[in-house]
């Protein structure tokens, strides 16, 4: 071995420095001595030449591109280096030379390279046609290793095929420019080190998702953040899709568990990602994320909020929906136009994301009904509300979110309104003159919903809402009626009673909704199949944030609700934008139906539409911001009023502003309780944990609904609904009070007294009663209250059934916060 | 004695209760010892005491002594015949009867 020379400039004994330079002549004469001869693959021994080496290594990086022979001299000395330690032999064989030259290629970053001499070995090899030799058939393998999985490929070029395509980085580059825009140089740029990258892995299997993740990074790292968002991907981690697929949702209880179920959780999550990078802008999607404020149904982002429509729209012009495989003439007989109501809401079930709600159905049926005998009106009956029921066939397995609103007298409205009749024409009479068949055929439902399903158990749709009216105490009948509906509200809890005072009138749904009818409304109501509304959109403000983040000062409280409600603005401008996109698409659009033309409007009318400003928590607020809840103090009773005032005004300032129609809701929150109320857990701490309520050690938590009470505040139920009524006219898109009756079961005549009562002397809007009930899945018995074994046969397989938030559903669904809240409840016994 | 009028500053009516009911109680000579206010039901604070009280139309006026509400007109402007009786309850050891206050509401 040669001794090393000290540097020039360097004492002998001093410590020594090398220069790159010094240390290439120094391993390539090392390297020149080490090997005299190498075994060829015939095994004949020849002459080693190390130049050899090097004229392989250059000749694969020219194919490359490659144009540094001196690097390729200087990597030839590393491969006999490496060999020299490595193999232990003085006379390597050709394969393991090769060996080492794809070795020191990949580990001093020269991937290329080395995929293109692990190619030109492998060509070689195959036409020699020899057996393998185990050097070769790894040789195989590695590049085997580095092709890339053709889904990947399709996906980059966004085709749709199972195909393996080869790997070509140009597809990297395509993308990058197509989607993101980024200049095409960059692009080379980032899909040569993102190549790089790849063949240095060695993987055997790249996906075309984790391709495209490293792309991402790249563009982060080159400064392309905009281009990277662009340039995203949605999708579930697969860890997330096993959940889906295997265990029940509870962010929704009308949600089954079901393939048909997981696999539109499944979508809802890509759209929901789509929703927040695409339809929201990023302060918006970051407030939802952060818990400011919710955006509601972000996984059916493609679609309004919700519907409310007449039936005379059926009844005039058939079932006719774009692209349908055949369409159907008005109806001519009762049970046809039922057929056509249910297709109809399925139908829609598709292009909203929640409820379905009718109005005055049993008034639009009556020019059906005439000369039906009794049991003939309540096998329609019957046939309508098991239809809904069961209708767990649409999307996703969900049964449709139906609400039917009911009528005793014939609302001042329709009146003097020529009724459509069988054919879809004209009867001659007015609705006034069928008020006897909407009569009996309103009173054979509340038989339907008295009995309950086949076992007993309430139904949970379609929700009956019952209009009380000044006419409604005018109308003959009317006391044996609220008797009979308010049996059913004691016996099943199923009536929803819509409290329409003075000159009132409004088309009710979805847990609470409601639809006020303006006086271009009530023009439209001598068309009634003109009267279509609907809400685009819900976004709900955390309301106990900002009482947190105020911290008892009002003139911040203020400022931080102005933010929060700015946001959702800003997030129902952007959510009616897309939705407008979709709808001017025509029939080409995945809207189409909402854009049909039917009466010289489109379906969905737009310029009509509602958008939903949601409160949350508001008891929460108070009790952060001045040390006490709603019930505890009349200052923070009169307080939350004043932020509920305020947010009304702010609603219709911003109304004129936009020429949007924005109106408070109370807030379903469902989900929205839960998630809001964890989120301020994890970045207020105690702050939250002193207001949030359930129960905080297994994190079962939740935020009292809108502008509710206490749930479990020992409160005289008609002062709790009278207390809750104030509130409710300035919440103009609907209101709820509830009842928790839990396993006492009042009267009727107390629930008539109390329905009365809330009428007369309440400002209350909507009131509901709701009984608790546990089902047996063994001997199919219902029995009142909840149990966790059957009192008939000791069961333990039972599904508790109560109202969630605005409707019935089972336990088993709910969500923890949901469940924390039940266990809360104070049931109250009417008297 | 005091007086709310609830109203908004469009509202002809709302104004033309205000100003009638201030004329009166000067008239009457009640100016001294009765309170009359108007409640901008388009201010938050004014909608909030609306909400409060249960008044959502306008003009709404109540009646009030220490005691309680003693009458409520909700959407008309009240003659001075029937607001009259409540100003002059003292003096005539008279007492507002529910037919005397219509739409009472409860509280």
């Amino acid at each position: 071995m040669e001794a090393i020379n000290v540097p020039a400039g360097q004492e002998a004994g001093d410590a020594l420095t090398y220069s790159e330079d010094d240390v290439h002549k120094l391993h390539h004469r090392l390297a020149s001595r080490m090997f005299q001869l190498v075994r060829k693959r015939d095994g004949q021994i020849v002459k080693f030449d190390p130049d050899n080496i090097g004229a392989a290594i250059f000749k694969a990086a020219q194919s490359v591109g490659g144009t540094e022979k001196e690097t390729a001299e200087r990597l030839a000395d590393e491969v006999i280096l490496y060999l020299y330690a490595n193999v232990g032999s003085s006379l390597p064989v050709v394969e393991e030379i090769q060996d080492a030259i794809e070795k020191v290629l990949i580990e001093q970053g020269h991937a290329k390279t080395a995929k293109a001499f692990i190619l030109y070995r492998h060509e070689r090899a195959k036409l020699r046609g020899a057996p393998k030799t185990r050097a070769e058939a790894d040789a195989e393998d590695k590049s085997k290793d580095l092709e890339i999985d053709p889904t990947e490929l399709a996906l980059f070029v966004r085709t749709s095929g199972d195909e393996i395509a080869n790997w070509d980085k140009q597809k990297m580059v395509q993308a990058m420019v197509r989607e993101a825009g980024v200049p095409e140089a960059v692009a080379q740029s980032i899909s040569r080190e993102v190549e790089e990258t790849i063949l240095s892995s060695r993987v055997k299997v790249i996906t075309v998702s984790l391709i495209r993740e490293m792309v991402n990074a790249k563009l982060i790292e080159h400064g392309f953040e905009d281009a990277r968002k662009k340039h995203a991907r949605l999708g579930v981690p697969l860890y997330d899709a096993e959940r889906i697929i295997t265990l029940r949702n509870r962010e929704n209880a009308n949600i089954p568990h079901n393939p048909e179920a997981t696999s539109m959780t499944l979508a809802e999550s890509i759209n929901k990602q789509y929703a927040l990078m695409r339809v929201f802008s990023q302060d918006v999607s970051d407030a939802h994320a952060r818990g400011d404020i919710h955006l509601h149904d972000l996984g059916f982002i493609n679609r309004p909020y919700c519907s409310g429509q007449s039936l005379e729209y059926v009844k005039k012009f058939g079932l006719s929906l774009p692209n349908a495989l055949s369409i159907a003439k008005p109806a001519r007989y009762p049970e046809t136009l039922l057929a056509h109501m249910v297709k109809f809401s399925a139908a829609l079930q598709g292009h909203f994301a929640g409820a379905i709600g009718w109005d005055a159905v049993n008034l639009f049926f009556a020019p059906f009904l005439i000369g039906l005998s009794s049991k003939e009106m309540k096998q329609l009956a019957q046939m309508l509300i098991f239809e809904y029921s069961q209708q767990s066939v649409a999307r996703g397995g969900q049964a449709i979110f139906s609400d039917i609103n009911i009528y005793w007298e014939v609302p001042k409205h329709f009146e003097n309104v020529e009724a459509i009749g069988p054919g879809g024409v004209s009867t001659g009479k007015t609705y006034s003159e069928y008020e006897r068949e909407s009569q009996r055929f309103a009173w054979a439902l509340f038989d339907v919903y008295l009995e309950g399903d086949g076992t007993g158990r309430p139904f949970f749709f379609p929700k009956p809402l019952v209009h009380i009216t000044e006419k409604f105490f005018a109308t003959p009948g009317h006391k044996e009626f609220l008797r009979h509906i308010s049996n059913v509200a004691a016996e099943k809890g199923n009536t929803y009673f819509v409290f329409d005072r003075g000159e009132t009138a409004k088309i009710s749904e979805c847990c609470r909704l409601s639809f006020k009818l303006e006086q271009s409304d009530l023009d439209d109501a001598k068309m009634p199949w003109r009267m279509r509304y609907s809400a685009m959109q819900n976004v709900t403000l955390n309301l106990p944030r900002a009482g947190i983040l105020a911290a008892g000062d009002d003139e911040r409280l203020f400022a931080i609700l102005d933010d929060f409600f700015d946001l959702a603005i800003k997030a129902h401008i952007q959510k009616k934008n897309f939705i407008m996109s979709l709808l001017n698409l025509k029939d080409e659009g995945p809207l189409a139906l909402l854009t049909m033309e039917k009466d010289g409007e489109p379906y969905l009318r737009t310029k009509r539409a509602s958008y939903l400003i949601g409160v949350l928590g508001l008891n929460e607020l108070t009790q952060a911001h001045m040390g006490a809840e709603l019930h505890q103090s009349e200052d923070a009773f009169k307080f939350g009023l004043k932020v509920i005032a305020y947010l009304n005004l702010k609603s219709k300032a911003a109304s004129k502003r936009y020429g949007m129609k924005f109106v408070l809701e109370q807030t379903p929150a469902e989900s929205a309780a839960f998630r809001l109320s964890r989120l301020d857990l994890d970045r207020y701490g105690k702050k939250a944990e002193a207001i949030v309520k359930g129960d905080l050690e297994k994190k079962r938590t939740y935020y009292t609904n809108s502008t509710f009470l206490n749930v479990s505040e020992n409160l005289n139920p008609i002062e709790r609904v009278r207390r809750e009524g104030k509130y409710h006219d300035l919440i103009e898109a609907g209101a709820l009070s509830h009842v928790w009756l839990a396993d006492s079961r009042p009267s009727a005549d107390s629930i008539a007294n109390f329905v009365i009562k809330t009428f007369k002397l309440t400002r209350n809007a909507q009131i509901a009663f709701s009984p608790e009930f546990t089902s047996c899945n063994d001997c199919d018995r219902v029995t009142r209250g909840l149990s966790q074994t059957c009192p008939h046969c000791g069961s333990m397989n039972v599904d508790g059934i109560t109202r969630v938030t605005g409707y019935f559903s089972k336990i088993s669904g709910w969500n923890d916060g949901k469940r924390a809240e039940l266990a809360d409840r104070y049931r109250s016994n009417i008297q | 004695m005091k007086v709310s009028v609830f109203g908004k500053q469009e509202c002809d009516a709302c104004k033309a209760a205000l100003e009638k009911i201030t004329y009166f109680s000067e008239k009457w000579g009640k100016g001294d010892t009765t309170a009359i206010g108007f409640i901008d039901m388009d201010t938050v604070d004014g909608l909030a005491e609306g909400a409060y009280r249960d008044v959502f139309d306008v003009p709404t006026v109540i009646f009030e002594d220490g005691a309680g509400e003693l009458a409520r007109w909700v959407k008309k402007v009240p003659t001075s015949e029937e607001f009259k009786t409540y100003f002059f309850r003292d003096a005539t050891d008279g007492q507002a009867t529910d037919e005397q206050a219509p739409d009472k509401g409860i509280h």
